[in-house]
């Protein structure tokens, strides 16, 4: 893997989220790998968003890409990968495998990598959805780790019940 | 002598009973003749006296003739002469008591001979009647010692023959079952016919046939008795077993029970029953207690608003809780229920089993309506009520708050109204009355007509009574002349009966007034809005400092108190909560769970509530009980539930707060006096813990009181096998088949049928296969009442991308929130789908036209979102191609490209996706570039100025107009004095011609740069379209070629956008594979030889195939009258030609009003705020030039038609022109006039002229022409 790699994400509103506020689509920063052992990029990204919809269909996903310089010093996308925001309550972690797509023949893959531009995908959002993906050939690389904190509001208003019995605090009427 | 000592102590026992004498005797005497009219109440009073009456009558009957008294008894009545007794005795009753009943039963038998003998000493006694004060004592001396008579004996037979008659001696015999039952009814045997009936208790046959025959003659009405003809029992209350453990008395002898046994001696263990086996690993139990929180309905802290609140609270828990429950709807629906049953078994065309046990269903149903009505009824009122007092409560409480200026609670009510069909509630209310006052009307009937009989049958007895009456009175009246005085004896005493007053009959009026004030009373008025209290904490508090100092007090003396909770096991304290301030709203979070490792079986569990005032010592409020969880109940799966508790404390305050135990008030002179508790709940949830391996940790059930298990074990399920036994379908029947349960009995009902079903799903497998079997149950509406809810729907509309809610944000929460108008534009769209309108259209066949093609439209785009979901791998991948021999030479080209700095050239730009743009972050960047050829005015006109520098943008739907126009300055100074002092000027606007590109072009081009032709009516008055000859060189060869004028543009879009996805016009087809493979390869062939031709092979038909597009090419002969140039055309003869019907000229010419109308009104729209006046006789001018324009195509005219203008209106200023354009719709005219701005001209005394006129070609091919013009009057 080259040194560096940026990423980008965008967060896939599909379906009827009806209002988000915040960054939806942006780039990171450059990073290199660390010095220690564990040889991991960290991106460190911060990413505030909030929803709003009274439905929970099209639930947002947020769909990572990774560029990184080939041996050419030619940016090209390291992997793809998709993930639902989760829809609990609290602090998760989600680790996400991501791929590429893969040329077409031995020739087209020699000459995409000899010219650093490897197959990509027309959208990025492809990832998050499951709609034509048959036609694609795919390998996977590595893993990008995210940490979610969420927190959500009158879902059980709207009547979804996502979170845990426990954590709903007292029951019944809390009137004085 | 004898007889008359008999006669004597005859005379006084009666005076000394007269009132029970008298009452009787009277009839006694009257007795055979008629029985007095019996008041109905009392049925069984008169049987009992009926009994005794009847044996005294029997007895008299023997005796006397009936009804007169017998010659000596008058004679005595009249004669004798009696002592003044101390008793206000009368005489009348002591003549009555020579046979009163007192007597007869005394003497019975011996009774006649004495009657004799009184007969003589009677005349004896009137002879020596002044001795007898002498002889008073003597008499009674001799009388005593004289009498010496025989022993009083009766024989056995007579003795036997008296208490026959007084006894009643029940026949030990069987009685036969016809006597117990009612006439020509069969016995029913209800367990036969596979009822259950209990066993009964074991009673001797004789004991029972003795109560039988009893009960017979006792109790004539047989409901002592059975359908089966038996005696009424309950089931036998005994078990069939004893419950105490046997002792083994086998053969043994009681030695071998006293029998010693050696045993080791094991430490004692104090409530050993309590105990868990010693075997198991001490502690390994555990019972875990969470306390979430605690909080108080009543707090001596509470201030006046928080009682309101707490019962605001607590009302509106009860408001949920009956909504929920919804009970009145559910009677409602009973009762329709019900009524319909009523209908259906009264509609004479049912099958009847038969009439009697129909008619018995009616009147059980009836019962039923009555009670469900009834029901219902105070359901309803209980709802409105509550109702009525949460609005009364929550409006105390802003009054409260009114009165006091702070607010302390958080709580807001907010009374949303449901707005209410009027017309279909009224008749919905007005038909329950009226159905209601039906049926108490006949019910009211019904029982009238039952009083009624009632009434009659005991008027007759009245009246018989009376009838009797009268002729004893009649007879009394005789008697009375002597002894008027007996005459108040008379009045007729408590038995005697009242004339019965008839029932009244039911008025309808009163009825109706009743059922309509409990209507009014207990159910919402009609067209009332129905109202949904939601209580919600969204109110604000009032922060201390805007409160006054007792309030201040209050809150501080709250905030002062601290709450703790011990946590007691088997009334020992094993922990404590942490000790948590009070909150301002009374609520404590404590949020602890305590692990409890037990070794006792838990016996209680309690939890003490301790509160402490600032520093001062702590005080128990309350103690709280909390339930031993079930053995099945573990940690995760508890619900968390709430225990509530109250304290006796008595608490008085020197603030707002109302203290506890003490009364306050709300009103103002203290009425109304209100004791408040306190009291509070704490919510918890108890439960055993789980082991490591999800065991819970549980005391093993079989510790837990083995001792008595095993006896109780056949009868009592539980004990048998256990709480979680009564899951396990096996066991459960297995010991209901080891204890003999009795199927039939109801109490054990429900537990056969569950057993039946759990069991019979082994050995029953069903013969059929059923998808999805369990759906119905999953379902959790069903699908009529999901597809009517509107969220729903939305939702759906929304997701399948109907273009009216494509993009729509914020779907409501609530049905009730969305309105019902949102769908009505959809609604109306597909309803019109099949309804061609004509009202835009103009003329009928264009609709129908429009409206196919609208179809055709849509048929398409649906076929294009169903390809848009078929996916080619350079759809999704972009992949570089590999690079051949011309790619790589032009980049080399371009290396070697000579650099010109100078050249100014366009940068490419960043691309933004369109998702987020929103309205206003588009801009349309239009350049002119130059213009040529444009029209120039003529003289007279001044020096052009401005010429050509104005373009307006005007993004009209999809197009982009570019409209050309000639700005001139005019002079308006009326005055020449002011000309040297002012500048008075107005600018007016000459359209010269447009250019159109519609918006789609410039978004996928992503830029538009050219040269292109503007569209110039073929008539500009005051213009000239000749060549200009002052240009510039360069442009001279292009202007040689072109007859128009031109303009060049360079158009683009900031920022730039990401061009939509183009649609793919690759459809699915049903031509050859082959060919069309051979097309594709022509199609490129075609590309590379003519780079810039388009060459198309197939096309899409109306069902959005692919199709060859040779399949639609023929030649075809144009219209006759288009030929009148080629006279002899041989192609007319053609097979298959294309049949050109004339179009209808009237239709035309209606058209044309029509249009010219239209386009009139909307000449007026426009300018709303000026006047517009009409030129007829320019208009007329015009209409009549318009035919002239059509006939020479718009060439070589102008001048004089401009000399007939000239000639005809010569004192104004005319500006103007005719469009052209082919007819389609009406609206693409409208957009033509209005983007030539004519209507823009405010000048003062500005006319106007519009003619339009349609020239017809075959087919309905209409060319328009509509002619505008402004008219400014010369001075």
């Amino acid at each position: 893997m080259a040194a560096a790699s940026p990423s980008v994400f965008l967060l896939m509103v599909n379906g009827q989220v009806e209002s988000a506020q915040g960054l939806e689509e942006g780039i990171s920063q450059i990073t290199s790998k660390s010095q220690d052992v564990r040889r991991v990029l960290v991106w460190n990204f911060p990413i505030d968003v909030t929803f709003k919809s009274t439905n929970p269909y099209g639930w947002p996903q947020i769909v990572l890409s990774v560029y990184g310089p080939d041996v050419f010093g030619n940016d090209v996308v390291r992997g793809y990968g998709a993930v639902h925001v989760p829809f609990s309550p609290g602090r998760h972690k989600r680790t996400i495998p991501m791929f590429v797509p893969e040329s077409t023949s031995k020739l087209q893959k020699f000459t995409s990598w000899f010219m650093g531009r490897r197959p990509e995908y027309t959208d990025p959002k492809v990832v998050a959805q499951g709609e034509g993906r048959e036609v694609t050939r795919v390998r996977s690389q590595g893993f990008v780790t995210l940490l979610f904190n969420v927190v959500t509001k009158d879902m059980r208003k709207l009547g979804y019940d996502t979170g845990p019995v426990d954590t709903q605090g007292l029951q019944g009427p809390s009137l004085p | 002598m004898v007889s008359e000592k008999s006669h004597l102590g005859s005379q006084q026992e009666p005076g000394q009973e007269e009132p029970e004498t008298g009452l009787l005797s009277v009839p006694a005497r009257r007795g055979p003749r008629s029985l007095p009219p019996i008041p109905a109440a009392s049925r069984t009073g008169f049987a009992e006296f009926s009994m005794r009456e009847r044996m005294r009558e029997k007895l008299q009957a023997a005796r006397a003739p009936p009804g007169f008294p017998s010659a000596e008894e008058a004679y005595n009545f009249f004669t004798f002469n009696f002592d003044p007794e101390p008793e206000e005795s009368e005489e009348k009753p002591k003549g009555k008591a020579r046979d009163g009943t007192s007597q007869e039963e005394e003497e019975g038998e011996e009774e006649p001979p004495v009657l004799g003998a009184s007969k003589m000493d009677e005349e004896e006694l009137l002879n020596g009647k002044d001795a007898e004060d002498f002889l008073l004592g003597l008499d009674h001396v001799a009388d005593d010692f004289v009498a010496i008579r025989p022993a009083d004996y009766e024989s056995v037979h007579v003795w036997l023959q008296k208490e026959k008659e007084i006894l009643f001696i029940p026949s030990r015999l069987t009685v036969p079952t016809y006597k117990k039952l009612p006439e020509n009814v069969q016995p029913r045997f209800l367990e036969d016919e596979g009822l259950y009936i209990g066993a009964r208790p074991e009673v001797a046959p004789t004991n029972q046939n003795i109560m039988e025959n009893r009960l017979l003659v006792q109790e004539p009405e047989r409901r002592w008795f059975g359908d089966d003809g038996r005696i009424l029992a309950l089931p036998s209350p005994l078990r069939p077993y004893p419950s105490r453990p046997q002792l083994s008395t086998r053969e043994q002898s009681t030695k071998a029970e006293l029998e010693t046994l050696y045993r080791k001696a094991v430490k004692y263990v104090h409530s050993s029953k309590h105990m868990i086996g010693s075997g198991d690993p001490p502690g390994s139990f555990q019972l875990d207690i969470d306390i979430s929180g605690l909080i108080f309905t009543h707090h001596p802290c509470f201030s006046r608003e928080h009682v309101l609140a707490a019962k605001l609270a607590q009302l509106y828990d009860q408001y949920l809780a009956r909504q929920q429950r919804n009970k009145a709807k559910f009677l409602t629906d009973k009762l329709q229920a019900l009524r319909n049953a009523v209908q259906t078994s009264l509609n004479p065309e049912t099958p009847q089993q038969s009439l009697d046990t129909n008619q018995k269903t009616i009147n059980e149903y009836k019962s039923e309506i009555r009670q469900t009505r009834k029901l219902r009824d105070a359901e309803q009122e209980k709802d409105r009520n509550l109702l009525k007092t949460i609005i009364k409560v929550w409006k105390e409480m802003k009054s409260l708050r009114e009165f006091q200026r702070f607010t302390n609670t958080p709580l807001k009510l907010v009374l949303r109204k449901e707005k209410v069909d009027q017309k279909a509630d009224e008749e919905a209310y007005e038909a329950e009355i009226q159905t209601e006052i039906k049926e108490l009307l006949e019910e009211h009937t019904e029982e009238y007509e039952e009083k009624m009989e009632e009434y009659r049958a005991s008027y007759q007895q009245w009246k018989a009574w009376k009838k009797a009456q009268r002729a004893k009175k009649k007879k009394k009246k005789e008697a009375a002349e002597e002894h008027p005085a007996e005459e108040t004896e008379e009045p007729p005493r408590g038995e005697d009966p009242v004339k019965p007053v008839p029932p009244e009959p039911t008025d309808p009026g009163e009825l109706e007034r009743r059922v309509r004030e409990r209507a009014a009373h207990c159910r919402r008025r009609p067209g009332e809005p129905i109202l949904h209290p939601e209580l919600s904490l969204a109110g604000s508090v009032t922060p201390n400092e805007q409160c006054p100092r007792v309030e201040v007090l209050r809150r501080e003396d709250v905030r002062r108190r601290w709450v703790y909770l011990k946590v007691l096991f088997n009334n020992k304290e094993v922990s404590r909560t942490v000790s948590r301030q009070l909150s301002a709203d009374f609520q404590v979070h404590f949020g602890q769970i305590f692990n409890l490792q037990i070794f006792n079986w838990p016996e209680s569990l309690t939890l003490q509530v301790y509160e402490t005032i600032g520093h001062s010592s702590t005080t128990l409020l309350a103690e709280v009980f909390l339930p031993i969880p079930e053995t099945t109940v573990v940690t995760g799966r508890a619900p968390m539930e709430e225990v509530e508790f109250s304290s006796n404390q008595h608490v008085t305050l020197d603030h707002e707060g109302v203290g506890s135990g003490v009364p306050f008030s709300f009103e103002a002179d203290g009425s109304n006096q209100l004791t408040l508790m306190t009291s509070g709940k704490v919510s918890h949830s108890v439960a055993w813990a789980l082991g490591e391996n999800g065991i819970p940790l549980v005391p093993p059930l079989s510790q837990q009181n083995i001792g008595f298990r095993s006896a109780l074990k056949r009868a009592d399920a539980i004990s048998s096998i256990g709480t979680s036994g009564l899951t396990d379908m096996k066991k459960l029947a297995k010991w209901a088949a080891e204890s003999k349960l009795d199927p039939n009995d109801p109490n054990n009902a429900p537990l056969m049928q569950l057993i039946s079903v759990a069991t019979s799903g082994e050995s029953y497998v069903p013969d059929f296969f059923r998808l999805e079997q369990l759906q119905q149950e999953f379902n959790f509406v069903s699908d009529e009442e999901l597809s009517r809810s509107k969220r729903f729907r939305l939702l759906c509309l929304r997701s399948q991308e109907v273009p009216e809610f494509r993009n729509y944000k914020q779907v409501p929460v609530y049905d009730r929130e969305i309105m019902e108008k949102i769908f009505q534009d959809y609604e109306k769209r597909l309803r019109d789908r099949n309804v061609i309108e004509t009202k835009d259209h103009i003329d009928t066949h264009r609709a129908i036209v429009a409206k196919y093609l609208q179809q055709v439209r849509e048929s398409v785009i649906n076929r294009f979102l169903l390809a848009k979901h078929h996916f080619l791998l350079t759809d999704l991948v972009v992949e570089e191609e590999v690079p051949n021999i011309s790619i790589l030479g032009l980049s080399l080209f371009k290396l070697a490209e000579q650099k010109r700095p100078l050249r100014p050239r366009r940068k490419g730009r960043k691309k933004v996706t369109a998702q987020n743009l929103s309205d206003g972050d588009i801009k349309l960047l239009v350049n002119i570039v130059r213009a040529y050829d444009i029209p120039v005015r003529k003289p007279p006109a001044r020096a052009p100025n401005g010429d050509y520098s104005s373009a307006s943008l005007q993004s009209v739907k999809d197009d982009v107009f570019i409209n050309i126009f000639d700005e001139v300055l005019y002079d308006v100074s009326e005055d020449d004095r002011e000309r040297g002092s002012g500048i008075h000027t107005r600018i007016e606007r000459h359209w010269l011609g447009c250019v159109k590109i519609p918006f789609s072009t410039i978004y996928f081009q992503a830029r538009i740069d050219g040269t292109f032709k503007i569209d110039i009516p073929p008539v500009l008055l005051g213009y000239s379209k000749e060549r200009n000859m002052i240009l510039e060189r360069g442009f001279d060869s292009v202007r040689s070629l072109s007859e128009g004028s031109y303009i060049t543009l360079f158009i683009t879009i900031e920022p730039q956008l990401v061009p939509g996805e183009s649609v793919r016009e690759k459809f699915e087809s049903q031509e050859d594979e082959k060919l069309l493979q051979a097309t594709e390869k022509f199609q490129a062939e075609c590309a590379l030889k003519f780079l810039n031709r388009q060459c198309l092979t197939t096309v899409i038909d109306m069902s959005g195939k692919t199709v060859f597009v040779t399949r639609y090419l023929k030649p075809l002969n144009p219209p006759k009258e288009l030929l009148n140039a080629y006279p002899n055309n041989p192609q007319a003869t053609a097979p298959e030609e294309l049949i050109y019907q004339r179009t209808d000229k009237a239709a035309a010419a209606e058209l044309q009003d029509r249009i010219e109308k239209i386009l009139k009104e909307k000449i007026m729209d426009w300018r709303p705020r000026h006047l517009t006046r009409w030129n007829r006789y320019c208009t007329s001018t015009l209409r009549h030039f318009l035919p002239l324009l059509e006939r020479s195509q718009g060439e070589d005219i102008e001048d004089d038609h401009r000399a007939e203008l000239l000639k005809q209106l010569g004192d104004y200023r005319f500006s103007g022109f005719p469009l052209h354009m082919p007819y389609s719709e009406v609206k693409p005219l409208i957009e033509a006039v209005y983007s030539t701005g004519v209507h823009n001209i405010d000048v003062p005394n500005v006319e106007f002229a519009l003619a339009v006129y349609i020239h017809p070609y075959p087919k309905n091919v209409l060319s328009v022409w509509i002619y505008v013009a402004s008219l400014i009057r010369n001075r």
